[in-house]
C-alpha cells in the first residue's frame, strides 16, 4: 500500500520530533532555549545559525544580518543557506537536510515582529533631541524644519483643535491626557515635536499619516506660545 | 666561608652565622668533662660577662648604609616628567626603584598601583594614557616579567599610545647571584620588545639614564605616540650616588607634531572644495577635544559626512554629519575620501571577505580620490604587520592629522566661493534626513529581541545609558563586541567619553585598561563604565583585586555570552566549509561546564558584584545599585548573561 504524501510528511515530522528530543537531551545548549523547543529552534541552535544571526534573529553588525523580518521566498532562503555569499559557512544536505532546512525556515519566520522603537521608552527618548549640553548639535527629528516650515505657526492652533484637543482639552488644560499649559517651561519646542512624532504609550501616533513634519512643528510652536 | 645557597637574604644571614661557628660557644666545655661532679655548670667567662652586660656599643656602621641610592634619582625623573602613577607587580630586579618610590618619593606622584600580573601593569598604562593624555609608567621585572607584559605593550603599540616602561636587569655577570638573577637577566632586554616600542635603551650610568629617560619620554609623546622602554640596571638602582653634583635632569622639550607642507595643504583643499560628495573617515585622528572640534568644523564647512572608525572619539554621535552606520554606502558613493590617521586605508577602500578563496574587491567607486594623512607613514616596523595592507593614496601626507586640520580648514574656507557655499549648504536638509533615518534604523534594529533572555546587547546598552546619561561618565571599553550600540544610540559628544579598543586585538586588554582609564577619569571627577567580554575578563581576573585595592570608581559590566564567541563562529565556518560535523563548534570555544560565577569571582577579590542577571527586567535595579557603589568611589561588577553579539 502506498502511503499518501501527507502521511509520509507526518511520519517525517514525528521522526524529526523524536530526533529533536534526543538532540536536546544531555546537550550543552545555550541558555534559555524554550522549555519545549521546536525542531526548528533546536536545529537553529545546534547547527550554529544563532552564532551570527542571534537567538532572536536580531543579527549583529559584527556577525550577520538580522533575520527579522525574513523577506526571502522559500527558494531564495534555501539557496542562500546552501550556497551563501561571503563569510557565511555553507550548509550542505549532509549537514542540514531539506526537511531540517524547512524546519529552520519555519522557526525563523516564527520570530515575533519587534515593537516599534517609539513604543519602547528607552529607544524613543534617543530619537528625541538631547536635553543637555550646549555642545550637542544633534539634529532632532524635527530637523531644521522648525525654522523653515512654510506652515504658519498660527495654523498650529487649528491643527491642535482638530487632532489634540479631544484629549488635552480645548484650552490645553488637560482631560484624559495631561495639561499642556506648561510646555514652555518643561521642554524645548523640538522636544514637544518629538513627543508628537514618537508618542508615549497610550497616545496615538499622528505622524506621518495624520500630521506631516511641518504640521507637527506648527503644533509644537503653538504649544510654546 | 663556603658557597652559600642562593635563597634570599634571610637564608644568607642565617648561613653566614652558622658558617662562622667553628668551636663550642662556651670555651670551657671541652674540659668540663674532667671536672668533678659538683662543678658541672660553669660560670660565664669574663668576655661573655662583658658582652652580656655592657650597653650596646653603637649603631650600624654608617659605611654600610646607602645614603642616596641611584633609584632615588630615577624617582626624581618620574616626578620631573609628571608621572602620577606607576603600575607594578612586585619584582626583585626593581626592588631599588620600588623602595625609592615608597620611601623617598612618599608613594605619591608617583603612586604605586599594585598589580597581580605584568600584563595588567602595562595595560593599565595603556588605558590611562588615552584618558589622561599623558603617559603612565610601569615597572617590569626582567625577562619573565617583560614576557608577561609584552602583549599589552604590543596592544599599546598598535593603538598608538604612549607608555613609559621601566624594565630592570642585572648586566654585570660578576654581580649576579647564582640562580634566579641569571635566569631573570637578558643580554639585550630591549630585544624582547624592540619590534613594538619606539625606543629602548640600557643606560650605563645615572646621567645616561636621565638623558635616555627624557629622550624616551618625549619620543613617546611625539605622534605617533608609542610605548618606550628604559632598562634600569640593578646596580644603577642600588649603588650609592657618590657625587650628585654631576647629575642633572634635562628639561622638558616637547616635540611639536608634524604638519603638512603648504603645497600638500593646497592640494588637499582643492580636492575637498571641488568634491561633489566628500567623505571624512577618522580612526585615531583626534588626540584631544581640539581634534574633535576641528573635525566637526571641517565636516560642517564641507557638509561632508564623517565615518568614525572608533579608534578614538572623533565625531559627536549627536551631530547630523556623523553617519558612521552608513560607511559602506558612503564609501561607495564618495568621490573624495579624506582618511585621517587610519590604520587601514586599503581595508576601507576594498573588501576581502573570509571565504576560502579570499578574493578582494574594490568598494569605493572607480576614480574616487583618496587623501591619506597620518604620522604613521614615516614610521613602520618591518616585523610586526600592524601597518596593514599597502594602499597608494592619491595624496599621502606623513603628518599628524590633528595638527594639519586647522590649516586645511583655513585653506578650504579661502577657496569657497559664494556659489560653492550655497551648493554645499543646500545639502543640509538631505543630510539631516539621512542622519535621522540612520538613527531610526539603528533604533529599529535595537528593538529586535528587546525583551529576550539572554539579554540583548542593545537592551543592556540602553538600560546602562538611561542611568548614566546625566552623570559625568566615560566608556572605557571597545564597543565592537556589543554591536557598537553606544556609538549608534548614545549621546557621545566629548572626547573623553570614548577611548577606542585594544589596538592589537589582544584579548585580556579590557579590564586592566579600564582600570587605568578609570584612574584618569577619577582624577577628573568622572566615573568610568566598562563592558567587557567574559573571555576577556578570564585572561586577567587578578585585575579585580587591583581595582578593589585602589578603590577605582569603575563599573564593569560583563557581557557574558559564555563563549569565546569569535572563535565559535570561526570553528563553525571551518566545519561548514569542510562539510564535517556541523555541531562540533562548541568544542574548545565555549565557557561552560561549569559556568563561571563572575560576580563571585569579583566578590572574592573585594569588588561589589551582582549576577548572573539574565532577565532584562532585572537590569535597571542592578545597574542602579552598582552605580551607587561606583558613585561612592568603589568598583562594582555586574555579570549579565547576554545574547552572543
Amino acid at each position: 500500500m502506498r502511503m499518501s504524501l501527507s502521511r509520509v510528511s507526518k511520519w517525517v515530522a514525528v521522526a524529526l520530533c523524536l530526533a529533536s528530543v534526543s538532540m536536546v537531551a544531555g546537550k550543552d545548549l545555550p541558555a534559555h532555549m524554550s522549555d519545549q523547543p521546536t525542531i526548528g529552534e533546536v536545529l537553529y541552535v545546534e547547527r550554529g545559525c544563532y552564532q551570527c544571526h542571534g537567538l532572536r534573529g536580531q543579527g549583529s553588525v559584527m556577525s550577520g544580518p538580522a533575520l527579522v523580518p525574513l523577506r526571502l521566498t522559500r527558494e531564495a532562503f534555501a539557496a542562500l543557506v546552501r550556497n551563501p555569499p561571503r563569510a557565511m559557512p555553507p550548509y550542505s544536505k549532509a549537514s542540514l537536510s531539506d526537511a531540517e532546512l524547512l524546519e529552520v525556515e519555519r522557526y525563523v519566520r516564527s520570530f515575533p515582529t519587534p515593537r516599534r522603537p517609539a513604543e519602547i521608552p528607552l529607544l524613543a527618548q534617543q530619537l528625541a533631541p538631547p536635553t543637555k549640553g550646549a555642545r550637542s548639535s544633534r539634529v532632532s527629528t524635527i530637523g531644521s524644519s522648525a525654522t523653515q516650515s512654510p506652515v504658519e505657526a498660527s495654523e498650529g492652533a487649528k491643527l491642535y483643535e482638530a487632532h489634540c484637543a479631544a484629549c488635552h482639552g480645548a484650552n490645553r488644560t488637560g482631560g484624559v491626557a495631561p495639561s499642556l499649559l506648561n510646555e514652555r517651561q518643561k521642554r524645548e519646542p523640538s522636544e514637544t515635536a518629538s513627543l508628537i512624532k514618537f508618542p508615549p504609550p497610550g497616545m496615538p501616533g499622528l505622524h506621518p499619516d495624520v500630521l506631516s513634519s511641518e504640521q507637527v512643528d506648527a503644533v509644537a510652536l503653538y504649544l510654546h506660545q | 666561608m663556603g658557597k652559600l645557597p642562593n635563597s634570599g637574604r634571610r637564608q644568607f644571614l642565617k648561613a653566614s652565622v652558622l658558617a662562622g661557628v667553628s668551636a663550642p660557644v662556651i670555651p670551657g666545655l671541652a674540659s668540663a668533662q674532667t671536672s668533678s661532679e659538683a662543678s658541672k655548670v660553669l660560670g660565664p667567662t669574663a668576655g661573655v660577662t662583658q658582652a652580656e652586660t655592657s650597653p650596646l656599643i653603637g649603631d650600624t656602621d654608617p659605611d654600610r648604609l646607602i645614603k642616596h641610592p641611584g633609584s632615588d634619582f630615577m624617582v626624581d625623573l618620574l616626578k620631573h616628567s609628571d608621572i602620577k602613577y606607576v603600575a607594578a607587580m612586585a619584582g626583585s630586579s626593581f626592588r631599588g626603584i620600588h623602595e625609592s618610590i615608597v620611601n623617598y618619593g612618599g608613594n605619591r606622584d608617583p603612586q604605586l598601583i599594585v598589580c597581580a600580573h605584568e600584563e595588567v601593569s602595562a595595560a593599565i598604562c595603556h588605558g590611562y594614557a588615552k584618558v589622561a593624555g599623558k603617559p603612565m609608567a610601569c615597572l617590569i621585572h626582567s625577562t619573565v616579567g617583560l614576557q608577561h607584559a609584552s602583549m599589552a605593550i604590543y596592544n599599546a603599540w598598535c593603538d598608538r599610545v604612549p607608555m613609559m616602561i621601566i624594565a630592570a636587569n642585572h648586566l654585570d655577570a660578576t654581580k649576579r647571584r647564582p640562580g634566579v638573577e641569571w635566569t631573570h637577566t637578558a643580554q639585550d632586554l630591549g630585544a624582547m620588545v624592540r619590534d613594538y616600542v619606539k625606543y629602548d635603551d640600557t643606560p650605563r650610568s645615572l646621567q645616561h639614564f636621565a638623558e635616555s629617560y627624557m629622550r624616551a619620554f618625549e619620543l613617546s609623546l611625539t605622534p605617533p605616540y608609542e610605548p618606550v622602554m628604559i632598562v634600569a640596571d640593578g646596580e644603577l638602582q642600588e649603588e650609592d650616588i657618590h657625587d650628585a653634583s654631576v647629575l642633572s635632569i634635562p628639561k622638558r622639550a616637547p616635540v611639536q607634531p608634524s604638519s603638512a607642507s603648504a603645497a600638500a595643504i593646497s592640494q588637499i583643499a582643492d580636492l575637498l572644495v571641488n568634491a561633489e560628495s566628500p567623505l571624512i573617515v577618522a580612526d585615531r585622528a583626534a588626540r584631544s577635544q581640539t581634534g574633535v572640534d576641528s573635525i566637526v568644523e571641517l565636516a560642517e564647512t564641507l557638509n561632508a559626512p564623517v565615518v568614525d572608525q572608533g579608534g578614538r572619539m572623533n565625531m559627536p554621535t549627536t551631530h547630523y554629519l556623523n553617519q558612521t552606520s552608513l560607511q559602506q554606502a558612503l564609501v561607495r558613493s564618495s568621490d573624495v575620501i579624506l582618511a585621517l590617521e587610519l590604520t587601514d586605508i586599503w581595508g576601507l577602500i576594498n573588501s576581502l571577505p573570509d571565504t576560502a578563496e579570499r578574493k578582494s574587491s574594490r568598494i569605493a567607486r572607480a576614480g574616487a580620490k583618496v587623501i591619506g594623512i597620518s604620522a604613521n607613514y614615516g614610521y613602520v616596523r618591518s616585523n610586526v604587520q600592524d601597518a596593514q595592507r599597502y594602499y597608494a593614496a592619491d595624496v599621502t601626507v606623513d603628518a599628524d592629522a590633528q595638527e594639519c586640520l586647522p590649516a586645511i580648514i583655513k585653506a578650504v574656507q579661502e577657496r569657497l566661493t559664494r556659489q560653492r557655499r550655497r551648493v554645499i549648504a543646500e545639502k543640509t536638509p538631505a543630510l539631516r534626513k539621512t542622519y535621522v533615518e540612520m538613527r531610526e534604523a539603528d533604533a529599529s534594529a535595537a528593538a529586535i529581541g528587546w525583551d529576550a533572555s539572554p539579554i540583548s546587547t542593545a537592551r543592556l546598552s540602553m538600560e546602562l545609558w538611561d542611568q548614566i546619561k546625566e552623570l559625568d561618565w566615560g566608556l572605557v571599553s571597545n564597543s565592537a563586541f556589543i554591536s557598537m550600540w553606544p556609538q549608534r544610540l548614545w549621546d557621545i559628544d566629548k572626547y573623553n567619553q570614548y577611548i577606542g579598543g585594544e589596538g592589537g586585538y589582544g584579548i585580556g586588554y579590557t579590564t586592566p585598561a579600564s582600570v587605568g582609564a578609570a584612574l584618569a577619569h577619577r582624577d577628573a571627577g568622572r566615573i568610568a563604565i566598562s563592558i567587557t567580554g567574559d573571555g576577556d575578563l578570564m585572561m586577567l581576573p587578578g585585575t579585580l583585586w587591583t581595582m578593589a585595592h585602589h578603590s577605582v570608581p569603575l563599573l564593569t559590566v560583563v557581557h557574558n555570552n559564555r563563549a569565546w564567541h569569535q572563535e565559535t563562529m570561526h570553528l563553525k565556518r571551518m566545519s561548514g566549509r569542510r562539510n564535517r560535523n556541523p555541531e562540533s563548534w562548541r568544542v574548545g570555544t565555549v565557557i561552560n561546564d561549569p559556568h563561571v560565577d563572575y560576580a563571585g569571582m569579583a566578590r572574592c577579590m573585594g569588588v561589589w558584584a551582582e549576577g548572573p542577571i539574565d532577565k532584562p527586567e532585572d537590569l535597571a535595579g542592578a545597574i542602579s545599585r552598582a552605580l551607587a557603589v561606583v558613585k561612592g568611589g568603589k568598583p562594582a561588577l555586574l555579570d549579565v548573561v547576554t545574547q552572543v553579539r
